[in-house]
């Protein structure tokens, strides 16, 4: 009996089950089929207009184009703008990482060990130091991901490792003092720069290059989206290495002496070095001379930073003061001064703008520095040392300072420091190995060229200063005058030589003079114009190129 | 003519027939007209009518008869070409007959075309246009069913007969064979299951094995495959004694096999102790006595096994000391390896040491000797001279210098209060001096006066410096940063305390560098490098070329027209160049030239305007800089075509229909 009435329960069930026949394909039906829903069900919520604005690029195109078909077009195209807008700002609720951050009032009496005591375990593990006395003061580098670190002692010991794992690459002694450590564009290889040459190792330690002709490096900087190894030397050389190619860019002579304080505006990639003498110089890659200098210290610098949004500029100088400089105005926003015998040392900004400094052995982190409204009198947090602090670096995507100082190196927590939502295509913390080898691929295909670091406009200007002195030329042939001609009409009898009839046979003659020269005018004007446009596509002959070059003189 | 419009009027007609009659009658007529007039000997003034055929007039009619009258009126007939005066028109010159051609030929086809017009606009605006016949998108189907394979030539028609009838043949969408399933329903269901599980057995075991025989495969222990070997070579052993009783010629021949395999495997020379175990080996048997002993059995071995046989030729003999020199060698070099090995390493402590000594012996101490030159500490930084400078460690106020100078005056006691409302602007002269105490203010005087000599020679440079002092910057308020902790604070006091003995001794940085007036200096350069920067104009004229002279003349500073010229540039390029106008930033005017190439001269055709032209360019496109559906939107394909999908022209049918629909 049991088993009859389980098959009938059986039969129920299989009752209840519905089969999905395939239509005949050929009829036009499909065996599989996304389901997709209808868009009437879909009802999109309006973006905020605050929110929209804030992804907007920039401002929409005004007027009509040059035909109503290339109008129609520019509609369309500001149409898609829109919606990528629209889509960026939809995509913000997948941001869904909040930064960290300490609240409350005297927030610089909270120490390392109140945070390690409160905060999860992960973080925990995020406050460490290595007791590395006998190689000190220790330089340092993160790499674009943060995920890996490479310190170098002064006196020779050079370590890479993860961080977070605290698995180390390699450690070596280079038997050489080292200036500076960087990574390079990837966890695969980092450059020191020892003695006399900057030495290219992987992350076994195994040295890949020695470059000899960037001599007496002090500092080392990486410009990872042009692949180029900046190097500022004690003899005052400033040299581009393209890493991608082995082929050094340029190499200057700034002729100011010692060159010590380096750093990198990270949206422009202008380099800013800083001089005894006080002052701050931009620098680019095409030009033997500086492309901006700036007075910002009446003594000597001590150190220059420039912020995560290319705007601000830090400096700190030896008179003891800290000032924060608008690069876009060049204007001194805010100036801070230390006590006596309290001189500021390096500086560094977060991503999240918190700017740490550093001061003998202690190092302080000041919030929202760049903010005119807002002026700090006490730090954020503030951290002492053992030893005297010789670098200092944030954790990119991380809330952690790196701090190398004369007894090693140590690691604390910056709560809000870094950016909680990383951008996977940008710098992925968690990339697996295929994915590194992807993005080194990739990055090497969007290698931006040298030519494109500039301090002013950008590549989607119009170069105005030729715009205007071509108008200039199409002006001058716009007023090209006839000649004057002098006339004199035959005398006629009977009348004809009354003095207006000869002034009218003057006129006339004259009036005909003008209109033919006028009508040679524009067709010269009209060919020229052509030949100009013909000659555009021809680049031989505005270019160097030409076979008629050669017929040019040599001079200059 | 008019005798038939007149008959044409008389007759009351049916339609069709009529026409026919006319078409016939015509020509008939027309032969019969021209030989009456042949008859006459005249010749027949044709009147020809232009522009209607009989057919047409026919359709008039037809037309007008729809009214249901019975008859047609003459003013029905709209004929062309007739006068009211009843003559007809001149005919039209051929040159003026192609013209009239041609001309209806341009209005029909443009007509034609223009209907078109606003289609391929259509098609042209469009932001994707796509060329296929299916619908774009995914869609999968059924993979084709191949047709039956049908026999065609006689060979295949009489094989595909014989296999047809074979019972044997599987057919493709059932697992057994007919034969097979016969067999199956003949046997009983208990048997068939019976078989099956033996089969089902059979298989399961098999596999087994397979499987058993692959693991054992891929050991890879050593010590295992030693303990398999051994076991081999005992079985074979065995086998052979046994062979030896039974059958002693395959013995004997077994006895070759062996033989030839052993000259074989000599023949590799596998036993020369070059492996990386017998050198570790070789290293160690120095130290240890029983791995010496087990060195020496190893080679003894591998000399037995390199060793020939008896049966080999005698001139083969000498060659067989050969593989037992290298041993000796071999011997001698571990030796001499050992000693290399202990004199580099002793060169490379001597190096260390060497090094150390150079390096004041950081490598050896725990304790760094090593002075950082960089750094400047403050322990070492010399300090103030007046204790009574120190501010009050409690204060938190925002002050000008001026305000501390002020405040330095008075003692230490101040009101805060009173400190907050002196907030003045401080400007960079001030801002070297502000610390200085109040003993070296009277060298500062001096120092000031120098520099005021100084700048007499140059007066622009004083401008600049003027303009330097007066800058906006003074405005900036100075903030002064507080020691965030008590205790560094008192520390910093006891340091100080214990220090004021040095008092006298202690100069502030701002002191030791106040000599480098690093702002004229700054004003200097940047002076320099405008003037290098700029047009440049040189007057190269003789001194009183083209001026008066004469004893009551006095030199007019007047400016030719090329200065002039140059000057209206100059200034056109002030105006395009610094926006910066503070004394404190020098910008270089060649800053953009590199980019300046890439970038286009003139706004590009399609846009009016340099604000289009930017604002098209705004937008990044790459992944990198917008989401992944956005730059799908972003890098649209104007056109998709498909591959093996024919672009057919549009038609024409079709395509209006659409239009009206729409």
């Amino acid at each position: 009996m049991t088993s009859l009435t389980s098959s009938s329960e059986k039969k129920s069930e299989k009752a209840n089950i519905r089969y999905f026949f395939p239509k005949d394909p050929d009829k036009g039906g499909a065996k599989f089929s996304f389901i997709r829903r209808k868009k009437d069900v879909i009802e999109e919520v309006p973006v905020d207009e605050r929110k929209l604005k804030k992804w907007r690029s920039g401002e929409a195109s005004r007027g009509y184009a040059r035909t109503k078909f290339h109008s129609q077009k520019i509609r369309a195209r500001e149409k898609v703008f829109e919606t990528v807008a629209e889509k960026a700002a939809r995509a913000e609720l997948l941001c869904a990482e909040e930064e960290g951050a300490l609240e409350g009032e005297k927030t610089y009496q909270i120490t390392q060990n109140d945070i390690r005591s409160t905060a999860d375990e992960a973080t925990q593990q995020k406050i460490f130091d290595l007791r590395l006395d006998q190689f000190g003061p220790y330089r340092l580098d993160y790499t674009r991901n943060g995920r890996h670190l490479v310190i170098g002692g002064a006196k020779g010991h050079v370590a890479a490792f993860d961080w977070q794992t605290k698995s180390l690459h390699c450690e070596i002694n280079v038997m050489e003092t080292v200036a500076d450590v960087k990574w390079l564009h990837q966890e695969t290889m980092f450059a020191v720069a020892q003695k006399k040459n900057v030495f290219i190792y992987d992350n076994q330690g195994i040295e890949l290059h020695c470059l000899k002709h960037l001599d007496l490096a002090l500092r080392l900087e990486f410009l990872p989206y042009h692949f180029l190894l900046v190097s500022a030397s004690a003899k005052g050389y400033l040299s581009y290495l393209d890493v991608s190619m082995g082929k050094e860019v340029s190499g200057i002579c700034t002729k100011q002496g010692r060159l010590d304080i380096l750093t990198v505006n990270p949206q422009s990639a202008i380099v800013h070095l800083g001089h005894p003498n006080g002052t701050v110089s931009l620098w680019t890659p095409n030009m033997k001379e500086p492309a901006a200098k700036i007075l910002c210290h009446a003594s000597s610098l001590r150190d220059v930073a420039v912020d995560f949004s290319g705007n601000y500029m830090a400096t700190t100088g030896m008179d003891r003061r800290l000032k924060i400089f608008d690069l876009r105005t060049y204007k001194e926003l805010s100036r801070f001064q230390y006590n006596k015998r309290q001189c500021p040392g390096t500086l560094d900004f977060s991503q999240k703008g918190i700017l740490a400094v550093s001061r003998d052995n202690v190092v302080e982190l000041y919030q929202d520095m760049t903010n005119q409204a807002y002026r700090p009198e006490r730090p954020y947090l503030y951290h002492r040392c053992d030893k005297l602090v010789q670098d200092v670096m944030f954790c990119p995507y991380e809330d952690v300072l790196g701090i190398g100082h004369g007894w090693g190196f140590s690691s604390i927590v910056v709560p809000g420091a870094g950016e909680a939502n990383f951008d996977a295509l940008e710098a992925n913390p968690f990339q697996s190995k295929s994915q590194r080898k992807q993005t080194e691929v990739r990055m090497l295909l969007d290698k931006v060229q040298p030519e494109m670091i500039t301090l002013g406009s950008g590549i989607g200007e119009v170069d105005l200063k030729t715009a205007e002195e071509l108008q200039e030329e199409r002006n001058k042939t716009k007023f090209l005058k006839p000649s004057k001609i002098d006339f004199t009409p035959r005398h006629k009898m009977k009348g004809g030589s009354k003095a207006g009839k000869i002034e009218q046979r003057k006129k006339g003659v004259q009036e005909q003079h003008l209109r033919s020269a006028v009508r040679d005018i524009v067709r010269t004007k009209q060919v020229e114009g052509r030949l100009n446009q013909r000659n555009k596509s021809r680049p031989g002959l505005t270019d160097g190129s030409s076979s008629l070059q050669r017929l040019k003189k040599k001079s200059a | 003519m008019e005798t038939d419009d007149a008959d044409l009027f008389e007759e009351s007609f049916d339609d069709e027939k009529v026409t026919e009659d006319v078409a016939v009658d015509e020509v008939a007529h027309e032969k019969l007209l021209n030989s009456l007039f042949a008859i006459d000997g005249k010749k027949r003034i044709k009147n020809n009518v232009r522009g209607i055929s009989i057919q047409s007039g026919n359709f008039d009619l037809a037309v007008h008869s729809k009214r249901n009258e019975g008859k047609i009126k003459p003013q029905d007939l709209k004929l062309k070409g007739r006068d009211s005066s009843g003559n007809l028109k001149k005919p039209m010159s051929s040159m003026e007959t192609e013209q009239a051609k041609r001309l209806i030929a341009r209005e029909t086809m443009k007509t034609e075309m223009t209907t078109w017009e606003p289609i391929v606009q259509e098609i042209r605006a469009a932001p994707q246009m796509i060329f296929s016949n299916r619908p774009h998108g995914v869609e999968m189907r059924e993979a084709v069913q191949p047709s039956r394979f049908k026999p065609r030539s006689t060979l295949e028609k009489e094989l595909f007969a014989a296999l047809g009838q074979s019972e044997d043949v599987l057919n493709p969408n059932k697992e057994l064979t007919k034969a097979e399933e016969r067999a199956l329903k003949a046997m009983s269901i208990k048997d068939a299951m019976a078989k099956r599980a033996e089969l089902m057995r059979h298989q399961e075991l098999l596999s087994r094995v397979q499987i058993r025989a692959k693991r054992v495969k891929k050991i890879k222990s050593k010590r295992y495959r030693k303990i398999m070997r051994k076991e081999k070579e005992t079985a074979q052993r065995k086998e052979l004694e046994k062979l030896q009783q039974t059958d002693p010629e395959a013995f004997v021949e077994r006895l070759e096999q062996i033989d030839k395999s052993r000259m074989e495997e000599r023949l590799t020379l596998k036993h020369r102790g070059g492996g990386k175990f017998s050198r570790l080996h070789k290293v160690y048997s120095k130290f240890d006595d029983a791995t010496k002993d087990a060195m020496q059995e190893m080679l003894q071995k591998s000399r037995e096994l390199t060793k020939k046989t008896e049966n080999v030729s005698s001139s083969e003999d000498e060659e067989e000391e050969v593989p037992t020199l290298p041993e000796k060698s071999a011997g001698v070099d571990s030796d001499s390896d050992n000693e290399d090995e202990t004199r580099t390493r002793k060169k490379h402590i001597e190096t260390l040491k060497a090094i150390n000594n150079k390096a004041g012996g950081w490598l050896s101490g725990s304790k760094s000797t090593f002075v950082y030159v960089d750094e400047h500490l403050p322990s070492q930084e010399p300090e103030a001279l007046d204790l009574q400078e120190e501010k009050p460690t409690g204060s938190l106020d925002v002050l000008s210098p001026e305000a501390n100078e002020t405040e330095e005056k008075q003692s230490n006691s101040q009101d805060q209060s009173e400190q907050q409302e002196k907030v003045e602007s401080s400007d960079i002269d001030t801002m070297v001096e502000d610390t200085t105490a109040s003993d070296s203010k009277k060298t500062g005087r001096k120092q000031r006066k120098r520099k005021k000599r100084k700048a007499d020679d140059t007066k622009s440079e004083d401008i600049q410096a003027q303009k330097l002092a007066k800058t906006k910057e003074g405005s900036v308020k100075e903030v002064f940063l507080e020691t965030p902790l008590e205790e560094e604070a008192g520390e910093e006091e006891q340091l100080e305390n214990d220090r004021d003995g040095d008092d006298s001794m202690v100069v502030t940085m701002e002191e030791l560098f106040q000599d480098e007036d690093v702002v004229e200096q700054f004003s200097r350069e940047k002076l320099a490098a405008e003037a290098k920067a700029g047009p440049k104009f040189e007057d190269t004229k003789l001194p009183g070329w083209g001026c008066w002279s004469g004893p009551d003349y006095k030199e007019e500073k007047r400016l030719t027209k090329k200065q002039k010229r140059a000057e209206a540039k100059a200034k056109l390029h002030g105006r395009r160049e610094d926006k910066v106008k503070q004394p404190h930033v020098w910008l270089n005017p060649q800053r953009d030239d590199s980019v300046r190439k890439l970038q286009p001269k003139t706004v590009p055709f399609p846009y009016s305007s340099l604000q289009q032209y930017e604002a098209s360019l705004r937008q990044p496109v790459s992944r990198d800089f917008v989401r992944e559906t956005a730059f799908k939107l972003l890098t649209k394909p104007e056109v998709v075509t498909k591959l093996g999908h024919v672009i057919k022209p549009m038609n024409k049918e079709e395509v209006f229909k659409k239009k009206i629909a729409n």
